[in-house]
């Protein structure tokens, strides 16, 4: 486990704490509140592309709506940050794919403690990507290839707090990180460390004497430790173990 | 009502801290936290009937989706998701993840109290989330 930060700072608030079991923890500082959307102001955007054409194409379409204003246009992910650094910003348009990535800028921010509401553009996302995504708040995603007005949807709908993600891609991947998570625990009941470090490089695709040197013994121990994972799984061979790896979502 | 032992890892004051006020005028005993690697160490000393989880916590050093991984290889304890993404969420699940934890509703944030009141309820009581 990490380390735990809140229960020694003693911020428990005393008009909350009815017995000795009730542990509280004091409201986040200012910087860590997103801005109220304000009622009347444009929706203040800053967009980060790292394609100029996509840069300057989608800036345009935003100019267009009276209820949004582009205040920085930002050609990495690095310049994205500055911007919201220097500007009070209430959506973030954020390429996914940039050198420095859609979500290694929101990490960036979130540390900092000033991630505005964000909506992540993208050619493609993986369900890994898009969990990812969600765990760091991302309040929309949207696919390049869809139509420019919901793009102008999301953006508004994102600003009034509202989540524009697809849901069952967030549901496959949670399951994926579950499983493997389920799969490791029977495993661990069933297996030594060193066995369970074999599977894991054998689930790689290391062949046997690649993964003797890994692990600085011979070939001929690697096999021995292969023939008591297959008895103590139950499975005929390396295939058999594959297999199985596979049903417990390590594969 | 039965009083229970509840765990609430939530990262926003403006909810976890009023949702524990009401669980706890209702007789429950409540432990708010805002973070998963608070929880995971609240969990020994609570002994929990049950958690109810945010799954989404970006400021936390321990989210709730890492909390629910650990929570597979930890003690069997009812756990109520609470999420804006919790709708259909379960049917997203495969049956090694429902069997490997006992996620007992998936509540789509805004959450009454009506609906948070009758999961915990519903909670099934588990013997390993007892006091030794």
């Amino acid at each position: 486990m990490g380390n735990v930060r809140h229960l020694s700072r003693g911020d428990d608030h005393p008009d909350l704490v009815r017995d000795r079991h009730v542990k509280t923890t004091s409201p986040l500082p200012p910087s860590f509140r997103r801005p109220e959307p304000v009622p009347d102001r444009p929706i203040r955007v800053v967009f980060a592309d790292d394609h100029a054409i996509v840069l300057g194409g989608v800036a345009s379409l935003l100019a267009l709506e009276s209820d949004l204003a582009v205040v920085a246009t930002c050609s990495n992910g690095e310049t994205s940050i500055e911007a919201v650094r220097a500007l009070e910003v209430d959506v973030l348009l954020l390429d996914l794919s940039m050198r420095l990535d859609g979500l290694a800028v929101m990490r960036t921010l979130i540390k900092e403690g000033i991630c505005p509401r964000v909506v992540l553009l993208t050619a493609e996302i993986d369900d890994d990507q898009t969990l990812e995504a969600v765990r760091l708040g991302v309040g929309g995603i949207i696919l390049k290839e869809m139509a420019p007005q919901l793009l102008m949807e999301c953006i508004r709908k994102v600003h009034a707090g509202q989540r524009w993600v697809e849901r069952k891609s967030v549901g496959r991947a949670l399951d994926t990180l579950l499983r493997r998570e389920a799969g490791l625990r029977d495993l661990r009941q069933a297996l030594t460390n060193r066995e369970l470090d074999i599977v894991r490089m054998i689930v790689r695709g290391l062949r046997n004497a690649a993964i003797g040197q890994r692990l600085s013994v011979s070939e001929g121990t690697v096999k021995s430790h292969l023939h008591h994972v297959y008895e103590k799984l139950g499975v005929n061979g390396r295939m058999g173990l594959l297999l199985l790896a596979q049903q417990k979502g390590l594969k | 009502m039965s009083d229970k032992r509840i765990l609430l890892v939530e990262d926003d004051p403006n909810v976890r801290e009023p949702w524990a006020e009401l669980l706890r005028d209702l007789g429950h005993t409540v432990v708010a936290v805002d973070d998963g690697a608070v929880a995971l160490s609240e969990i020994p000393r609570l002994h929990p009937d049950v958690i109810l989880l945010d799954l989404i916590m970006p400021k936390a050093e321990l989210d709730g989706v890492e909390l629910l991984s650990r929570l597979v290889a930890g003690p069997r304890i009812p756990v109520v998701i609470l999420s804006a993404f919790a709708d259909g969420l379960s049917d997203e699940l495969s049956p090694e993840v429902k069997a490997a934890l006992p996620i007992t509703a998936f509540l789509t944030k805004p959450v009454s109290l009506d609906e948070l009141t009758r999961e915990i309820d519903r909670a099934p009581v588990l013997s390993s989330g007892d006091p030794a």
